[in-house]
């Protein structure tokens, strides 16, 4: 299906919409936004992304130069230069002394200055730690492991092997009066992420934020994320004084900061899967429904599975593929899914006998079935029966095709 | 060493100490941390000075609000004490069975001041031990029996060491029983019998018992019942509901209460122990604190208190707040408590401190009135030093005067409070709590303008009822401040007094911004912030973050073009309804990065061109942008690529945030060709 001129209207017929609302009622507020749109027809277009652009294989996206894409200009964030910047971690550094926890919330990755915290500021000060929580592999043991490198906290004994009894004993190594202990700056990038929201990973947290040697400064990106804590649970404070024996007290005491940087969270985001418009909190390891929506193949990928079938069937693959390449070149330019340029299986098999690739319908089946065990043919229903497709596009098809040598 | 923060697969990265091994001092040097923003006027060891005044500042409050908070948490704390050492002793005669002892405490903060305050308090008292349940403690039964027995048994590290083999499983109550019996029942073992003396008392404290399962802890009270009349334990139940006895109705069935006996205590809280603490803490004529908080802090106070959060711990990180911002922000803070010796030859940081100085000591003076003085403290910095002196001891006489205004009218509340008219309480109620305080203060909001009126309508009886409180008051009065005319009306007399006693503090001194607080307002986003707003207008207004000025271009489509692609991605999302078709949205995008890059083309173009006569180089820019479209098949197919690819990454970005709700990629219509809005209603 083509785009049409409608496509625009969805937006501009909501905005105008939008506007008129405003005028009547006075302030509006997300629950009168909600029923308003609620009770009004949806009025959007049925366009179907997926099917009208092709996906983005994993190559293609890091191919593609968008890091400094031309004619914008890259934002910084006025508390990244200096003289703010010192300004501001000497200020992180006193309330941290006095006793509380920092929780940076505000758009932008916090991750590149908070690095610089740790590694400049906290590094002078004591033994520092820095939890990356967007990473999707992070367990609450990698954590506690990684606090156990500072040295004499594993001469202690360990009463439980649990993440639990680890948690009790760092608390215990710190507050073990002997003598003065170097303080423990813990950075955790994202505590808003999947790791930090069980009851279990909260409970070891809340013991050692509220230790008055252990300092925990942590960055929060997602809207909801304050709902993470009770009020009590987030304005507990620490108690300067830890006596032996004493019931340790559980909480956060924090103190927020808007640390709006401005800064992409490429990094946070290099587990998402860039081939899906669901992918940014999923990894690509998690996904089950590859096959079924057609993510792209790799060229190399393409070429591997030619590699090893028959020349029958490479054969068959450089028929529909030169089909394909003729469709797209007299086609609509401004489409780009591939599923548009298909051939009909009760066309391709009658051009498949002609070329004495396949003589019944069961050869071809078991011809096509390597290709689609390997996602390098996808088929659909549509109104004229079974139409069948390969996921590359243009100029990787033909890359593609070059290489299989056939005349 | 290198500190791979930059490497993708590492989780967790520990960065060793970095600082001088040999210092055995560790702690932050806090001589770096007061650093203010324009610091040109601050003496070289300003911040470290600042510091200390600070420090000696905020330890002071803290210990008075602490101590109070004792004062006020301690009959409560007593009698759970006491009742906790008699609950296995003074059982009711002639029961079926025995019940387990449930004591219940509902402090409707939820902070854990009180319960800190009570474990310490039964810590000390001999032959009690408590054990803490936590709700993740507890998310079956198994755990919570084995965290409940293991936090009895463990205690003691000398005993013998159990063997899996041929122990009995570490939920079993038994374990806990034959624990019980070997240590309490055994006189030999001397070590522990201190312990016991004279009967021993399990007590299992149960935080935030709402969070609970309550089956799990229904069949907990179910086992320990079974043993309460060999094994002394009782259960201390913290909530936060304000009914404890409905909410132990309401969760657990008629058999799992027929098992308990509970008694229920109520830790004081709500607007009285706000206000108790203030005026006990700031208001008091026998103490004295260094800083003294203004109408603002005062207001936000009991705003925070009533209507977001109850708890005494945000009391506290507020008012400590206040003193971190207090001494951060004015570089004359260094002459709070003590004035820094300065030599009569100073350094040129020190003259800058003393010239500013004394331009704010003479603020408010005219040259001509205070000429003379004037050259004598630029002349001396000691003379000036003492000046500053003098000026603090002013300060807080008069502040002493204030103090003793708000005795006053304390006593005139308290006294008048129940007895008199529902007029005259409906009149006092303004000047009641911490907010009449801070009406009280301000004196653009009236002070006590119309205490007279109200006052009038007393009845005689009460009117000599309130002068014989107030006598002893006034007769410690200075002679200032005695009634010329002892005939008025004590309503009127009260109000004069009170309007003479209640100086607001900020017309004191010219220096009062050292010891009071006045109207800075309070960093509230520190404790409450706006986290969505915050975040919704660097997606909208990213420039404004920048720190600079906006270019004088103000088309709307101009500045659409400039911003980040997140951003751009963004303005179509607040341009939706509350469903959006992602190609619909793609195509959005897609046309501003189109006329972004025209334009892109046509700058630079225009840059190649100049030199050349202007209207020429329009023609040319126009060729360019052709050339660049007929480039042929590989770069438009580039810049589709990348397009897309940008769009991707500015969809994840708004998706990490959480602005976007997928649809079902299953069953449902939508197929996941749709993404569901979930902020609506942003004006732009």
């Amino acid at each position: 299906m083509a785009p049409s001129d409608s496509d625009e209207s969805a937006f501009s017929d909501a905005s105008e919409r939008g506007v008129n609302d405003d005028k009547r009622v006075i302030v509006q507020t997300t629950f009168d936004a909600y029923f308003a749109l609620s009770a009004a027809k949806a009025s959007t277009s049925s366009n179907i992304f997926s099917s009208l652009i092709q996906p983005l294989s994993a190559e293609e996206y890091a191919e593609s130069n968008i890091l400094d894409p031309p004619g914008t200009k890259p934002l910084r964030s006025s508390i990244l230069v200096e003289p703010a910047r010192s300004t501001l971690f000497s200020r992180w550094l006193c309330e941290l002394a006095e006793g509380f926890n920092l929780l940076c919330y505000g758009f932008g990755s916090k991750r590149q200055l908070l690095n610089d915290f740790a590694s400049q500021r906290c590094s002078k000060l004591g033994h520092v730690v820095v939890v990356n929580g967007f990473q999707p592999d992070l367990t609450v043991k990698d954590m506690f492991n990684a606090i156990e490198n500072i040295p004499g906290i594993s001469a202690l004994s360990l009463s439980s092997t649990t993440a639990e009894g680890q948690a009790r004993r760092i608390y215990d190594f710190f507050s073990q009066p002997a003598r003065k202990r170097r303080h423990l700056y813990l950075i955790i990038h994202n505590i808003d992420a999947f790791f930090v929201r069980t009851p279990k990973v909260k409970a070891c947290l809340s013991l050692l934020a509220l230790h008055p040697s252990i300092h925990v400064v942590a960055s929060i990106d997602h809207l909801n994320s304050p709902l993470l804590w009770s009020s009590s649970e987030a304005c507990a404070r620490k108690d300067q004084a830890t006596a032996d024996g004493k019931t340790p007290l559980r909480g956060y005491a924090w103190l927020w900061h808007d640390l709006t940087t401005l800064a992409p969270y490429d990094f946070e985001l290099s587990f998402a899967d860039r081939t899906s418009i669901t992918g940014a909190l999923t990894s690509r390891k998690q996904r089950a429904d590859v096959a079924t929506v057609g993510a792209a193949i790799s060229e190399t990928a393409a070429k591997h599975v030619l590699a090893a079938v028959n020349d029958r069937a490479q054969k068959l693959f450089n028929l529909m593929g030169q089909r394909q390449l003729a469709a797209i070149d007299v086609g609509d330019p401004n489409v780009d899914g591939l599923r548009e340029f298909s051939v009909p299986y009760d066309v391709l098999f009658p051009l498949a006998r002609e070329n004495f690739l396949a003589v019944n319908d069961t050869a071809m089946r078991a011809l096509l079935g390597e290709f689609r065990d390997h996602g390098l043919v996808l088929s659909a229903q549509a109104s004229g029966g079974e139409v069948l497709w390969i996921p590359l596009r243009k100029e990787r098809l033909s890359n593609v095709l070059k290489s299989l040598n056939i005349s | 060493m290198s500190i791979p923060l930059e490497d993708i697969q590492q989780t967790v990265i520990y960065i060793p100490y970095q600082g001088d091994e040999d210092s055995e001092e560790e702690t932050t040097e806090p001589s770096q941390t007061l650093t203010l923003i324009h610091p040109e006027d601050d003496l070289d060891n300003g911040p470290l000075l600042r510091f200390d005044a600070y420090r000696a500042a905020w330890t002071q409050c803290l210990d008075r609000v602490k101590s109070i908070i004792a004062e006020l948490y301690s009959p409560v704390a007593t009698d759970i004490v006491l009742h906790l050492s008699t609950a296995h002793t003074d059982i009711l005669p002639g029961l079926p069975f025995p019940e387990l002892p449930v004591i219940t405490i509902t402090d409707v903060s939820g902070s854990s001041v009180f319960l800190d305050h009570l474990t310490t308090r039964i810590d000390a008292e001999a032959g009690t031990m408590v054990t803490h349940l936590y709700p993740h403690d507890c998310v079956n039964l198994a755990l919570g029996m084995k965290a409940l027995i293991s936090g009895f048994v463990d205690r003691i590290d000398d005993a013998p060491k159990r063997k899996p083999a041929t122990s009995l499983a570490a939920y079993d109550i038994n374990v806990l029983q034959a624990w019980f019996d070997t240590f309490a029942g055994n006189s030999d073992l001397s070590d522990f019998s201190f312990l016991f003396e004279p009967r021993p008392n399990l007590v299992v404290l149960l935080h935030d018992f709402e969070q609970f399962d309550t089956s799990v802890i229904q069949d907990m009270l179910y086992i320990c019942s079974l043993q309460v009349s060999t094994l002394p334990l009782t259960f201390l139940l913290s909530l936060a509901a304000p009914s404890p006895a409905s909410y132990l109705q309401a969760s657990f069935s008629r058999s799992t209460l027929t098992l308990i006996r509970p008694y229920h205590f109520a830790v004081p809280s709500g607007p009285e122990v706000l206000n108790t603490i203030i005026i006990k803490t700031f208001f008091d004529k026998e103490y004295h604190v260094h800083l003294l908080p203004g109408p603002t802090l005062l207001e936000y106070l009991e705003d925070y208190y009533l209507t977001r959060n109850t708890s005494l711990d945000s009391l506290i990180t507020i008012l400590q707040i206040a003193h971190l911002k207090h001494f951060t922000t004015d570089v004359f803070t260094v002459l709070s408590i003590t004035t820094p010796q300065i030599s009569a030859t100073p350094t040129p940081t020190e003259l800058a401190f003393l010239e500013s100085l004394l331009i704010r000591l003479h603020a408010e003076q005219s040259a001509k009135d205070a000429s003379s003085q004037w050259l004598a403290r630029a002349r001396s910095p000691d003379i000036l030093l003492q000046a500053v002196d003098a000026e603090r001891e002013k300060f807080w006489h008069s502040v002493s005067m204030t103090k003793l205004g708000i005795t006053i009218m304390n006593v005139m509340l308290t006294s008048l409070r129940g007895t008199s008219s529902a007029a005259v309480q409906k009149g006092l109620d303004r000047w009641r709590g911490a907010a009449g305080l801070r009406r009280v203060l301000d004196k653009e909001k009236d002070g006590v303008d119309g205490l007279a009126d109200v006052l009038r309508k007393l009845s005689p009886a009460e009117c000599d009822m309130l002068s014989e409180k107030i006598e002893p008051y006034s007769e410690n009065l200075p002679e200032e401040f005695r009634p010329t005319n002892p005939n008025i009306h004590l309503s009127d007399r009260l109000e004069h007094l009170l309007r003479d006693l209640l100086e607001p503090p900020e017309k004191l001194t010219s220096l009062w911004t050292v010891w009071y607080t006045g109207f800075t307002p309070f960093p509230s986003e520190m404790l409450n912030p706006a986290l969505r707003t915050s975040i919704i207008s660097g997606l909208s207004f990213p420039q404004s973050f920048t720190g600079q000025d906006l270019p004088p271009s103000a088309d709307d489509e101009d500045i659409l073009e400039d911003l980040p692609d997140t951003s751009i991605l963004f303005k179509g999302y607040l341009k939706a309804g509350k469903m959006i078709n992602v190609y619909d949205w793609f195509d959005h995008f897609r046309t501003v990065l189109e006329s972004q890059r025209a334009r892109v083309i046509r700058t630079s173009s225009l840059t190649k061109g100049k030199g050349k006569a202007k209207a020429k180089g329009k023609g040319k820019a126009k060729k360019v942008d052709d050339d660049v479209d007929m480039d042929g098949g590989d770069s438009e197919e580039k810049w589709k690529l990348s397009v897309q690819a940008r769009f991707i990454r500015a969809l994840h970005e708004l998706d990490y945030l959480g602005f976007i709700k997928h649809t079902s990629r299953g069953g449902g219509g939508r197929k996941g060709e749709f993404v569901l809005k979930t902020v609506l209603g942003i004006v732009e």
